[in-house]
């Protein structure tokens, strides 16, 4: 960058403003400070920018404390360096050329001294910074994710339960109360084919502890187990044995685990005809 | 008054080179108020902000001589320095989750809040801040007094880099303009 027109595209483009109000990363204030050093003229429009600012920034002045100003000189006389007796420049003292090189290489430690100081800090803070930042992502993270497994564990259960409904192979069973005095029902979904049953039972009441129904098919006079099952939770279709043959479907509720007969006594639900 | 200021920052510049506390109490007469306003809008706490006042001073006490390589006016300088030591504060850990939450106030309150105490020596400029449009002083106030990198400002007001740039750029020139 050396003809004028960059120098005033650089001049323009906004990065000077950014530097003086602090708005620049180390590495980007790096190369502004080096391009002021080479082109006068930047260095002067950043000068005019400091200014401005300064100037804007003043107009929100604020009156400190007036004991502050005591404390400030009081911690200044402690100072060692102070110049006690005059207000007039002292006269330095003369010193050998070896003394002040010996200065000028201690000055320029102190220097580096002081400039890694503030390097460490500010890139400490910066690492700081970041490191809370990926805490706080990781964390959110680990939220979005667990919801993300419960959510798409629902879908799956019911996009499943959907196909089972919507296969045309599926036959819909209604079962409705044997005491007529109840009003529970229940939906069998069979597929001959591939023998799958399920059970609908949402609208069955939690039966007593010790107990649990359990389904039957009916072919041909006789009743095959399709297995146990609980209610309480809506968790869909419930999966039950595979079943070869059926023309109809029975519930009846049997001590816990299941029997194999079932015990007529208590049959809760029973079967029609296929709906479809 | 231009000249004034010169007159005013050569003899304190020569009174502190001669490790004279004349020249702290010339700096601190002269630029304490709008110092400390400054800390205090970024920290706004009070007590912090004594504090980092007198770091501040005491810090130009012991490296004025940088200042005198810098080749700027004194008042900038120490702006500067103030700005930076309470930046550098609210960044620092225990005060990154109270700054987040920081709200910019009006310098206009600020402002008005001394209106009656103020005399011609502690008013370093017209109120200038008043006369600048929202925008530009959302975008200074950002940067300047709440500590955001141009990309910490384009992610806030929803705006490009570039725009970050521009308007930065056309805040700081409608300062310039005279009221």
């Amino acid at each position: 960058m050396s003809s004028e027109q960059d120098i005033k595209s650089y001049l323009e483009s906004g990065n000077l403003e950014l530097y003086a109000s602090g708005a620049l990363s180390l590495a980007e204030s790096a190369e502004v400070e080096k391009m002021a050093s080479q082109h006068p003229e930047i260095a002067a429009e950043l000068i005019r920018i400091s200014e401005s600012l300064a100037e804007y920034a003043a107009a929100y002045e604020r009156h400190p404390r007036p004991l502050l100003r005591k404390e400030l000189m009081e911690r200044v006389q402690k100072n060692p360096s102070v110049n006690k007796d005059s207000r007039k420049p002292s006269q330095q003292p003369p010193s050998s050329s070896h003394l002040l090189a010996y200065k000028y290489l201690l000055a320029a430690a102190m220097a580096s001294l002081v400039i890694s100081t503030f390097a460490s800090y500010f890139f400490y803070n910066r690492w700081s910074e970041t490191e809370d930042k990926s805490q706080v992502l990781l964390a959110e993270k680990n939220v979005l994710s667990q919801n993300y497994t419960a959510v798409k564990s629902v879908f799956d259960k019911a996009f499943s339960d959907l196909s089972v409904i919507r296969d045309s192979h599926t036959k819909m069973f209604t079962l409705q109360s044997a005491d007529t005095a109840n009003d529970y029902s229940a939906r069998v979904y069979w597929n001959p084919l591939s023998h799958e049953a399920f059970i609908d039972a949402q609208l069955l009441p939690v039966p007593d502890s010790g107990k649990q129904y359990q389904l039957w098919s009916q072919s041909a006079g006789k009743y095959i187990d399709a297995g146990f099952f609980d209610v309480g939770t809506d968790n869909g279709l419930i999966h039950m044995k595979a079943i070869f043959e059926a023309e109809t479907w029975t519930v009846t509720l049997e001590p816990s685990g299941g029997s194999p007969q079932p015990s007529l006594k208590s049959i809760i639900l029973v079967g029609h005809k296929p709906s479809s | 008054m231009a000249n004034q200021h010169q007159i005013i920052e050569e003899e304190a510049v020569h009174l502190l080179s001669s490790r004279s506390i004349a020249g702290m109490e010339l700096i601190y007469d002269r630029y304490a108020s709008a110092v400390y306003g400054i800390i205090h809008r970024i920290v706004q706490n009070e007590k912090l902000a004594e504090e980092i006042l007198l770091e501040v001073y005491l810090k130009i006490w012991d490296s004025h001589s940088q200042y005198k390589a810098s080749g700027e006016r004194l008042f900038p300088w120490i702006v500067r320095l103030a700005r930076n030591a309470a930046v550098d504060k609210i960044k620092s850990r225990e005060y990154a989750g109270a700054a987040r939450n920081r709200t910019v106030e009006s310098p206009a309150g600020v402002g008005n809040q001394h209106a009656d105490q103020t005399h011609p020596d502690t008013v370093v400029v017209p109120h200038a801040a008043m006369y600048l449009h929202e925008q530009h002083r959302e975008i200074l106030d950002l940067m300047f007094f709440n500590g955001n990198t141009q990309i910490e400002v384009a992610l806030k007001l929803h705006i490009p880099l570039s725009a970050v740039k521009a308007r930065a750029r056309t805040a700081i020139l409608a300062l310039r303009k005279p009221v």
